[in-house]
């Protein structure tokens, strides 16, 4: 009897306590699940916002909606109107109401090169207070890079024709210049011959007048004739020189052309990249750096962490010839 | 037993949600070490590039990490790729003073590390030509390498079979190169191999066998090329072309030393460009 009543208390002590077990492990999977919920946002209290759109291009249902950068909301629905306009209707959390002007206005942009679209709310004046519940707000597009890219490339057309302009004019045989710089060559090289003619003349005058011939006035006349010669020459060669001298003017002009042409298509190289492609660039330093961390934490994670192996830095092998291949010393004959 | 089997299925439960659960945050050291494993992986990429310039920063970030945190094994790889990349580079004063940090202090670093910092030494001195340093670091590096751990036995013969024909003595690197070839044939070094056929062909020909020396020079640039190496294809052609000069085919020379000119050019090796430069103006 008293084994029995043992048993029968030892029984309900069990059943108590699994009740007590089983009563926790409800509770907790109920307050996980209410966790899990609450931070999907199902107890966040939400404002529709609208815009309308000439296209719904790019946009689509659950897109997310940004406020510098904090996720504050999404894309609900997106209809088509009878006059073929897109309305699009956003939840945007109610907690950044206050903060989100009513003339403001939602862009799409793109998150990093190869991120997903996402629309951005930006800061409106602020003259006409906070958004309201179901407001109306202005929309736009961003300007996209290839646009951007095709512009900088209209610029640079006129400057590439400018210098093949100049190329061919200074490279084409009949050109003032080339003509001028050749002339200059032709007096050049009458010039030195003259002046090794010049230079024999005084070796042999002064020879004669050691030697006490009388006969100098004939050398002197050849002489003069050899002056006569250097002179013209000299008269050529100022003329080339000032053809050169005219031609330069123009050429100086093509090329200041061309380098207000250069500078104005650098100064737009520049402004794009410290505007729309710096943010690009470092949104998707942020997107490769999120990666790599998402990457590098479920590589830790189990059971994955089992399967990968753990890494090693790899000695380069010693080369007998003194050079470097990439070929760790620990690849052997399974290369 | 229903409650059990709940309870069970909660257990579970549990268990599945703490082992999915986020691991925690990396410790200063595992992110250093994280940056070490990358730096060293990039820098290998940039090598197979040929980017030696760019590989040669990155293995010198590395080895300032891996010293701020006195890791003697990365800082001994590091420092053996450092100064591998630099030596390629032609910096052999600063490929010296990287590998002092290992040899300096070898009982801080593993064996196989030491050996083979000691052999980069000795092929540093046989390139500055000093041949008796050449003999004392191939000593040092002989004595450490231990099979298996080390693996660079074929890389060893075949600085040993250069010094042997840096020193005249042709026979005797004739036999180091076939001995050298044998074991980078069983190690399955593609790179060694050539190596090997190279000396090997440049010591025929120092002993007049033409004949060989063709054979065995072409063997190795055509693996060189498979493997895509312009330093040693360089080198192989710049050994025909002399070989050919020593039997007095001078046009066959120009040829080669044009070749190994212009593959010299390409790979940006100035010392190559020089030395086949010289040839070509031998040949005129």
């Amino acid at each position: 009897m008293k084994l029995a009543s043992e048993m029968r208390e030892g029984a309900r002590d069990i059943t108590l306590a699994s009740r007590i077990f089983l009563g926790l492990g409800v509770v907790s999977l109920v307050a996980a699940v209410l966790l899990l919920a609450y931070n999907q946002g199902a107890f966040t209290k939400y404002i529709q916002v609208f815009f309308t759109a000439e296209s719904a291009e790019g946009l689509n249902n659950g897109m997310a909606v940004k406020l510098v950068g904090f996720k504050v909301g999404s894309v609900e629905s997106i209809t088509i109107n009878k006059p073929l306009r897109v309305t699009v209707e956003l939840k945007v959390d109610a907690n950044y109401g206050p903060m989100i002007d009513a003339d403001s206005t939602v862009r799409l942009v793109r998150e990093a090169i190869i991120g997903s679209n996402a629309l951005e709310i930006r800061p409106g004046s602020g003259n006409r207070g906070p958004i309201l519940d179901k407001s109306f707000l202005r929309y736009e597009r961003e300007p996209s890079v290839e646009n951007a890219v095709m512009a900088l490339l209209d610029q640079m057309v006129p400057i590439v024709t400018d210098i093949r302009q100049i190329t061919a004019y200074l490279s084409a045989p009949d050109s003032d210049l080339r003509q001028a710089v050749r002339s200059v060559n032709r007096t050049a090289g009458s010039l030195a011959d003259a002046s090794i003619e010049l230079k024999k003349l005084i070796e042999t005058t002064t020879q004669r007048v050691e030697q006490g011939e009388t006969v100098v006035s004939g050398v002197f006349s050849t002489a003069d004739k050899l002056l006569r010669d250097a002179g013209s020459s000299l008269a050529l060669l100022d003329s080339s020189l000032k053809k050169v001298d005219a031609a330069v003017p123009g050429i100086t002009t093509k090329l200041e052309q061309t380098l207000e042409n250069v500078r104005a298509a650098s100064e737009a190289a520049r402004l794009m990249m410290a505007g729309e492609m710096s943010g690009v660039v470092a949104e998707a330093g942020a997107l490769v750096s999120d990666t790599s961390e998402v990457v590098r934490g479920a590589k830790r994670s189990w059971p994955v962490n089992s399967f990968v192996q753990p890494p090693r830095e790899s000695l380069l092998r010693l080369d007998g010839a003194g050079g470097v291949t990439a070929v760790p010393a620990d690849s052997g004959r399974d290369r | 037993m229903r409650a059990a089997c709940v309870a069970l299925l909660l257990c579970l439960a549990h268990g599945l949600v703490a082992c999915g659960s986020a691991p925690p945050a990396p410790s200063d050291i595992e992110l250093r070490r994280e940056r070490l494993l990358d730096l060293n992986d990039r820098a290998q990429r940039a090598v197979a590039r040929g980017e030696l310039r760019r590989a040669e920063a990155l293995y010198r970030e590395a080895l300032r990490i891996a010293e701020s945190f006195e890791d003697f094994h990365s800082i001994g790889v590091n420092a053996l790729n450092l100064a591998a990349v630099q030596q390629a580079l032609g910096e052999t004063d600063g490929a010296q003073r990287v590998l002092e940090r290992v040899l300096a202090a070898p009982d801080r670093f593993e064996r196989p590390l030491v050996a083979q910092a000691a052999g980069l030494r000795a092929a540093l001195a046989l390139q500055t030509g000093d041949l008796n340093a050449a003999a004392n670091w191939l000593n040092r590096a002989e004595q450490e390498c231990k099979p298996p751990a080390c693996r660079i036995q074929s890389a060893l013969l075949v600085l040993r079979a250069q010094l042997a024909l840096e020193r005249g003595a042709a026979g005797e690197s004739r036999e180091l190169a076939a001995r050298a070839l044998a074991a980078s044939r069983a190690e399955g070094s593609r790179e060694e191999e050539a190596n090997a056929l190279r000396i090997g062909g440049r010591a025929a020909a120092a002993q007049g066998g033409h004949a060989e020396a063709i054979a065995q020079l072409d063997q190795a640039l055509a693996v060189d090329k498979q493997l895509a190496l312009p330093y040693k294809i360089g080198l192989d052609l710049i050994a025909l072309a002399e070989m050919e000069l020593m039997r007095g085919e001078r046009q066959a020379a120009r040829g080669y030393a044009q070749r190994a000119l212009d593959v010299s050019r390409a790979a940006g090796n100035r010392r190559q460009q020089a030395t086949a430069a010289r040839i070509l103006e031998r040949v005129q």
